[in-house]
């Protein structure tokens, strides 16, 4: 077994694929920069700039020039950048290759061909060519999800012994054939896991590093789990693991750079939106908006501060509210009725809540009216006992059976109650507050539902986002208006 | 050729009398052939003693009528050989012999099966490519070798692959016959040279295939596929929600005892009421069953007198309200401030919502709320999940866009945004089939109603 690569390069700890911060103009230089150096001083040992989270495909050339450029200025003397240079075609994979070196990269990470599938012997040529044309040690990258061409262990084997290529960042996620990759390669071979879900059992089976759309937000974490690792203290790299386990399922499946978007404006390091047509709402739904959120504000990543609720002339302020940014008013400033909507999960295990909050004395007294009370052809609705906050459960679904009665009753009626009690212990609903409060939830669960941990966690999930987002006017209307044509009800289309 | 379904009672035995029934309706309409024990069938949930007393039954009921195709496939090929000599002792025409499934295996294993099959089994084989279920393809150069074999006879390619069964009828050439088992594909397939069907949906509505197969080959494409496309959605259905539990439905929405399916299929977990209730409506569109009458909807809504109805009483001084109807889609509309009567009559329309006139939020989509807050709810009760589905599904969503029309014009203040509620009753046959029609009729109609309430 032999590398072809004698290079001084090593890949070490964990580097950020940059997402891409735009403005009408094209990369976001200043953005760019901050984020830079937020992952710098998180614990990024390198930057990767135009990866797949760096949206490279959106980028016209001139654009990743300018992205390279930044990143090898912003990073000077601190940390190497390894630059995304990968390109359909093999002259477009050339040229960028060649600006990267001029511009002070350390490597580069190419991207198999995608789109028009090459056969073996034309993915292996197009390696070569690159690798020939630089100085720079080349690192293969294979994510099959998007380019629909997976590099299989065999085909490693041959690329591995081309002169210049330094290594594999593998963001498939398949272990088996990474597994056979790691044992089959010398040690000069790098090889870095590209897939958030699967980092500890990638880096406990021998990879060198990771390059990860997550430490864009988290590296440390990464840093400590690989130091975990190296100590043989693998219980504790399970608990980094375990930290960031959902909202790393959230950025892999739901847009990757887009997602990633996301959580670094709540924690506060802007870096504007996705390119068209990658767009919030869409395969970044909004209930995984506020899920990152949630997950942002469990690893303490989420600003905290006032929010003031105003009740005619008296005002009462949470003062650690979790205000992810762009997303929590000043002030709260009618608790007359606020309303609630939110949609969690799918099959027939979904929930689907629509919530009424507001002061006592107001309308939401004739939610009390009839709680506990059996009316003629009227869904029972009852007052929730030995709950701090007033809170009136009804469903919006006709029971069918006895398993559906104890669905709605007790598996959904004891989400609400988890979710009310989170958001107080969420530091949402200030204290002082709750006694003049009354909510009133309305729950739907689909008769055939069957999975009663589901349909909790469904709910009670549901339920926190209608509350945060009855509080906090959300969506806005300038969402509704640009969402009012491409918004797909789910039950709008024929069979 | 109809894949019959096998009808069980409750304690999951053959119903025989169930079964005699389903032969002679499809008889009656006309089959050419029937397959006892095929996918649709439920063999695989059943020993080989009873698709061997299945066949029995089979080959009595249909006393000699039509010719029996036996599903005979088995994991092994011995235990098939077996099967498919039982079926040729009892007088079965061929047999239907699906690929090997779970334990697969390649291509020889694929060739040595059926060329076994075919020697031993004493009857004429029909091999079946149903990749769906069995996970393994048969590669077409295998069926082309296959194909040289005397007493292998066809191919039944339910895979729905477009390309793979054009590859099947060109690379065989007439030499064994192509059937088609993907009810989708059904004219798609003979239109380009397959002369024979076996599909799940032929329980149901044989008829109309064989009008559609008589049709294409007397040329008439265009009325052919007219008719095709009145039965698609059926077919659509039957595929994707399990193919028996469908077919079953819809054959005792007719008044057959088609009986039910066995665990773990029969749980209403494949086939939803709400799919049932689509079914239904599917039948009555292609005249296999009588349709329901429906009243038409109402001309006018008067919103205060409909939240009246509902136990609501409002100030109709305090409310900005308007109404609209297309003879589709009716609705009545009040707005009014948070503060005032309609505040609480939003409250108490949410807290204590009346079976079947439900108000729900109104949303583009979910988790995308129109403002200011408003709901909507129907005036002609709901009666099943499906038409729960037509009511917050096209009628919620014409409803919403029509809001955020309003909205994009800068109809609404802002702060009637944020201080108004709004409350929708709306009018509509919940068992219209057509559905992006019915959020182009609530669009229009809301927005008629919303001109007057934002003027």
């Amino acid at each position: 077994m032999i590398s072809m690569y004698d290079g001084d390069f090593r890949f070490k700890g964990v580097y950020p694929a940059l997402v891409t911060p735009f403005d009408e103009n094209g990369v976001n230089e200043e953005q760019y920069r901050g984020l830079i150096d937020y992952t710098i001083k998180a614990g990024a040992t390198g930057v990767v700039p135009c990866g797949t989270t760096g949206e490279f495909t959106s980028m016209k050339f001139d654009e990743k020039v300018e992205a390279i450029r930044i990143a090898c200025e912003a990073t000077k003397g601190r940390v190497p950048v390894l630059a995304g240079t990968g390109a359909a075609s093999t002259a477009d994979a050339v040229k960028l290759t060649r600006r990267a070196e001029e511009l002070g990269a350390a490597g580069v990470l190419v991207v198999s061909p995608y789109f028009l599938k090459p056969s073996t012997k034309e993915i292996y040529e197009h390696f070569e060519k690159v690798a020939n044309s630089t100085e720079l040690p080349v690192f293969v990258y294979n994510i099959p999800q998007v380019t629909g061409v997976p590099l299989h262990w065999t085909m490693i084997d041959g690329l591995r012994e081309i002169d210049g290529i330094a290594g594999l960042k593998d963001s498939s996620g398949d272990l088996i054939n990474l597994t056979t990759i790691l044992v089959r390669k010398p040690n000069e071979f790098q090889v870095m896991v590209g897939h958030d879900e699967v980092a500890l059992p990638a880096l406990a089976s021998g990879c060198d590093g990771a390059i990860l759309a997550s430490a864009n937000v988290f590296p440390d974490r990464y840093i400590r789990m690989q130091t975990a690792l190296s100590e043989g203290d693998l219980k504790n790299a399970r608990i980094i693991q375990r930290s960031i386990q959902k909202i790393v399922r959230i950025f892999v499946n739901r847009g990757g750079g887009l997602a990633v978007k996301a959580a670094l404006n709540m924690i506060g390091v802007p870096v504007g939106h996705a390119r068209k047509p990658l767009q919030e709402g869409d395969s970044l739904g909004y209930g995984d908006i506020d899920e990152i959120r949630v997950c942002l504000e469990d690893l303490q990543m989420i600003p905290r501060g006032p929010v003031t609720f105003k009740m005619g002339n008296r005002s009462i302020v949470a003062e650690e509210y979790p205000r992810a940014v762009g997303m929590v008013p000043d002030s709260i400033d009618d608790l007359t009725l606020l309303h609630g909507e939110a949609l969690f999960g799918a099959g027939s295990e979904v929930a689907h809540i629509d919530l009424v909050l507001g002061i006592r004395d107001g309308p939401m007294s004739e939610a009390l009216d009839r709680a506990g009370k059996i009316d003629e052809g009227v869904h029972p609705s009852n007052l929730i006992k030995d709950l701090e906050l007033t809170t009136v459960f009804a469903p919006t679904v006709t029971i069918t059976s006895e398993g559906h009665k104890t669905m709605v009753y007790e598996v959904a009626q004891k989400a609400v109650v988890d979710a009310v009690r989170r958001t107080i212990t969420d530091r949402i609903l200030p204290e002082e507050l709750v006694p003049d409060l009354v909510l009133a939830v309305n729950a739907f669960v689909h008769p055939s539902a069957v999975n009663p941990k589901r349909v909790h966690i469904n709910n009670f999930i549901a339920v926190r986002h209608a509350i945060r987002r009855a509080l906090e006017g959300r969506q806005s209307t300038e969402e509704i208006i640009s969402r009012k044509e491409s918004a797909r009800h789910p039950f709008a289309y024929n069979q | 050729m109809p894949a019959l379904v096998t009808p069980f009672t409750r304690d999951g035995d053959i119903d025989e009398e169930g079964f005699k029934q389903v032969i002679d309706y499809t008889i009656s309409k006309g089959v050419t052939g029937v397959v006892p024990a095929g996918t649709t069938g439920e063999f695989s949930y059943m020993r080989t003693e009873e698709r061997k007393k299945l066949l029995k039954l089979t080959v009595d009921f249909v006393d000699g009528r039509v010719p029996i195709v036996a599903g005979t496939g088995q994991h092994s090929t011995k235990a098939t050989v077996e099967l498919t000599k039982y079926a040729a002792d009892l007088g079965c025409d061929a047999a239907l012999v699906i690929s090997p499934y779970y334990l697969r295996p390649a291509d020889k294993g694929y060739f040595e099966h059926y060329a076994t099959v075919a020697r031993e089994g004493g009857l004429p084989v029909i091999m079946y490519n149903i990749p769906q279920c069995t996970l393994g393809v048969l590669n077409t150069n295998v069926v082309e070798d296959l194909a040289e074999i005397d007493n292998v006879i066809g191919i039944k390619d339910s895979s729905g692959n477009v390309p793979y069964i054009l590859e099947l009828i060109q690379k065989l050439n007439g030499k064994i016959e192509v059937l088609i088992g993907a009810d989708e594909c059904f004219l798609s397939a003979v239109v380009a040279g397959s002369n024979a069907a076996i599909m799940a949906s032929a329980n149901v509505i044989p008829h109309i295939w064989l009008d559609i197969m008589k049709l294409a080959k007397a040329g008439k494409i265009e009325e052919a596929a007219e008719k095709q496309a009145q039965a698609q959605t059926f077919a659509r259905m039957v595929l994707k929600y399990g193919a028996a539990p469908p077919v079953k439905a819809a054959l005792k929405m007719m008044g057959i005892r088609a009986g039910r399916s066995r665990m773990p299929l029969n749980s209403g977990g494949t086939l939803t009421p709400e799919i049932k209730d689509e079914i239904r409506l599917e039948l009555e569109k292609m005249g296999v069953i009588e349709p329901k009458k429906v009243p038409p909807v109402q001309d006018h809504i008067d919103i205060t007198q409909a939240l009246t109805q509902q136990g609501l009483k409002v100030e109709s001084s305090e409310l900005r309200s308007g109404s609209a109807s297309n003879g589709t889609v009716s609705v009545g509309i009040a707005a009014g401030p948070k503060t005032g009567s309609l505040g609480k009559a939003f409250v108490k329309l949410l807290t204590t919502p009346k079976i079947g006139h439900e108000a729900l939020t109104v949303i583009l989509e979910p988790n995308l709320p129109v403002r200011p807050s408003s709901l909507m709810f129907p005036l002609r009760q709901i009666r099943s999940m499906r038409q729960a589905s037509l009511f917050y599904g096209p009628v919620q969503s014409g409803a919403a866009r029509a809001v955020a029309s309003f909205l994009e014009k800068g109809s609404i203040s802002q702060d009637a945004q944020t201080d108004h509620v709004m409350i929708m009753a709306l009018d509509i046959d919940l068992n219209s089939l057509n559905r992006r029609e019915i959020v182009a009729s609530a669009q229009e109609a809301v927005e008629g109603a919303l001109a007057q309430v934002w003027r």
